[in-house]
């Protein structure tokens, strides 16, 4: 009941959040606009949060101590839960008048916080400050744009890999680096299942973004067409995937875990039988530690390539927007902010203390980042991944449509249902939300 | 009841009351013991069922890492408040449905039981609106006054005040007792068991409520415990034990409330004929 209202009643919110906010359309943004004037009183922010609390709080007090000061800014962060709920709650802020500054979001949510005018325009804050993006360019930079405008900075970037039991591995005469090629996965699956009888790998398809990157790499697809007008999840090369899980899931290689099922799924990544896991580089530091309080080396390569050696891995992570609220000045005063939180130094720390990439290719030459990846060297692993990434899709209903094709999928797999016919009834309902 | 009576033998009915117990006291017994494990024994495959050694500091960090006196202090100031606020405008509401006469009641009425039926994700967002508009928004009132017009409590109440013999209204009339007299020495000592009943419904949910202070409050002044221990899911990343060991000071109030009032509990459902 509690898994179901902490998942139900945020859709239904932001669908009703989403149909209000509907009317409201992008404002065309001026080419430059006034540069922050430092004022004799200190200029308040607000800066709402999302994940990773305690290192966004700490990046805010450092900046409150250094830049800040010298600029006369102090940002009050305040945390407001997961990316679901921080964009129903800036939905919501937007039709009370009530928005933060600057906000932490989800990348994917660039194109209806836009599209609902919530979020500015960056490209004239950049034209007045000559600031570079070129160091930005660290896996694909599609979810920051609307068009040819900047509308976000890239705050923590992640992407699927995966988890390789290298203890396992060692034991069994295994590949340490897991399967290259999904040509490969079942054999590698058999091996682990036939030493441990029990399931070698665990899928939560809730967190689609996994799936994503499956589509991409074994299907050679995504999620929807090119103008996000149409669902792509009944093509050929989907109905492929789903039936190649469901087989693995059949002869006990894969166990599709439920909804309720996450705390089981991450636990997983702890059993000493577990062979491979997909999930995101951002659990990397916490999952490596909870490996190994079960004396399990854990090692991260690349999702696997499909035919041809095809890869793609969706990026994710979130990014920083700064809102339409405010005088000017505060706009100003907001973009300051968003800049010193990108930048080089800043970017490497939340790379560091997390487990997800750094935005800046500057950060990777940073003394911390070099002592972190010889330490744990999943991190150049996903770095590398990033020359396969692919942007997410970018409508504003990509959530609520996320949602509905996990819990279709899994119904497909926990209940045994006709997979195409399945699948087919499943676009239509994509198709309705898309052009809705 | 009477599937119940039909099960042959007593063995039969023993071990199907052992195995409900078990069922029910499983989820509770995991996540105490959870609470008390280390990481790795969380982490263990297969689990184990007891703990070697009480890890205590797993309550020390559950408490240090979120400011948890400040969410249970909200937690309680709310709870209470809507509690209070419920007695002060459900009791006379209820009161007036069921002993007075007046145009448009039953009307009245139907209302009062739609809003019942009303999600609370369509009402979030005006009502959100107009406490931002008015200033209202991470204050107590915010949290408290949405809550304090019951539908439910404005029922059950009404049930039990329509069980009350006329006569003793009459009586009460003819000493020139006040309506609140009447209420306050006549109608509330009857319904005891009703008041009881709704004010634990009343605690267990404002006191477990998720989505509304999360929707309604932008700041951590006024937010209440189990969105600390949802801030302690984040910010502690994969320790279910210390979530856990948070989960299980967040539950104790309503299990104290509970083992002292289940005896009027059963009451009341059993006088209301809500059964």
């Amino acid at each position: 009941m509690k898994v179901w209202g902490k998942r139900v009643a945020p859709l239904l919110a932001t669908v009703a959040l989403t149909a209000v906010l509907a009317g409201c359309a992008t404002t065309e943004a001026e080419s430059s606009v006034a540069a922050y004037e430092k004022g004799d009183s200190v200029l308040e922010l607000n800066f709402w949060t999302s994940a990773v609390e305690d290192v966004n709080q700490n990046l805010v007090n450092q900046f409150n101590e250094t830049k800040g000061a010298e600029l006369n800014i102090h940002v009050n962060a305040e945390y407001q839960g997961d990316y679901w709920e921080m964009q129903q709650k800036i939905n919501a802020a937007a039709i009370a008048g009530t928005l933060p500054n600057v906000f932490i979001d989800e990348v994917a949510m660039t194109k209806g916080f836009a599209d609902s005018d919530i979020i500015a325009n960056l490209e004239p804050f950049m034209e007045t400050d000559k600031f570079d993006t070129s160091d930005f360019k660290i896996g694909d930079l599609g979810n920051l744009y609307l068009g040819e405008d900047l509308y976000a900075f890239p705050h923590m970037r992640s992407v699927p890999v995966m988890y390789v039991n290298k203890t396992l591995a060692a034991k069994e005469g295994l590949d340490p680096n897991g399967p290259a090629t999904f040509a490969e996965l079942e054999a590698y699956l058999q091996t682990a299942y036939d030493a441990t009888g029990q399931p070698p790998m665990y899928l939560f398809n809730y967190d689609f973004w996994v799936m994503e990157a499956l589509l991409h790499s074994y299907s050679d697809t995504n999620v929807v067409n090119e103008d996000e007008t149409k669902s792509n999840i009944n093509s050929e090369g989907a109905v492929k995937l789903i039936t190649f899980i469901e087989d693995l899931e059949s002869k006990g290689l894969i166990k599709v875990l439920g909804v309720t099922d996450k705390d089981a799924y991450y636990a997983s990544i702890a059993n000493p039988a577990t062979a491979l896991i997909f999930s995101s580089v951002g659990g990397y530091k916490t999952f490596a530690g909870m490996a190994a309080e079960s004396g399990i080396d854990l090692g991260v390569s690349m999702i696997p390539a499909g035919d041809d050696g095809k890869r793609g891995v969706p990026v994710g992570g979130s990014n920083t927007y700064l809102a339409n609220t405010g005088t000017d000045n505060e706009k100003a005063a907001a973009f300051e902010f968003m800049k010193w939180l990108s930048d080089t130094e800043q970017a490497a720390y939340a790379s560091a203390n997390t487990g997800y990439l750094p935005t800046r290719l500057t950060s990777l030459d940073t003394d911390l980042m070099k002592e972190t990846i010889a330490a744990f060297p999943g991190y150049k692993v996903a770095s590398d991944e990033l020359e396969f990434s692919k942007m997410r899709p970018m409508t504003g209903t990509y959530h609520e449509i996320e949602d509905l094709m996990g819990t279709r999928i899994n119904d497909i797999w926990l209940e045994n249902l006709p997979i195409q016919a399945s699948l087919d009834n499943l676009a239509k309902e994509v198709d309705d939300i898309l052009n809705r | 009841m009477r599937v119940w009576l039909r099960l042959p033998g007593a063995g039969l009915r023993i071990i199907v009351s052992v195995l409900l117990i078990v069922i029910f006291l499983m989820p509770f017994y995991w996540m105490i013991l959870t609470a008390f494990k280390t990481l790795g024994e969380v982490l263990r495959m297969p689990p184990k069922f007891w703990v070697d050694s009480l890890q205590w500091q797993n309550f020390r960090d559950a408490f240090t890492r979120i400011n948890f006196l400040h969410y249970t202090r909200n937690s309680l100031i709310i709870t209470l408040g809507t509690m209070l606020g419920q007695l002060v405008v459900v009791v006379p509401a209820a009161y007036a449905f069921a002993r007075y006469q007046f145009k448009g009641k039953n009307a009245l009425f139907g209302i009062v039981l739609a809003t019942m039926m009303i999600p609370g994700q369509l009402i979030f967002l005006p009502i959100f609106v107009m406490f931002a508009k008015s200033g209202l928004l991470n204050t107590y009132v915010s949290l408290i006054v949405p809550f304090i017009a019951s539908g439910t409590a404005i029922f059950m109440l009404r049930q039990t005040f329509m069980q009350v013999p006329d006569s003793q209204l009459e009586a009460a009339r003819l000493d020139n007792a006040s309506e609140f007299k009447i209420i306050y020495t006549i109608m509330m000592p009857a319904a005891v068991p009703t008041l009881s009943t709704l004010a634990l419904l009343t605690f267990i949910g404002t006191w477990n409520s998720y989505f509304f202070p999360l929707v309604w409050t932008t700041t951590d002044a006024v937010r209440t415990l189990p969105l600390g221990i949802q801030k302690l899911q984040d910010v502690e990343g994969l320790s279910p034990q210390i979530v856990m060991a948070g989960n299980m000071m967040l539950i104790v109030p309503i299990l104290l409330v509970f083992l002292i009032a289940r005896k009027q509990i059963i009451k009341a459902f059993t006088y209301m004929g809500v059964k």
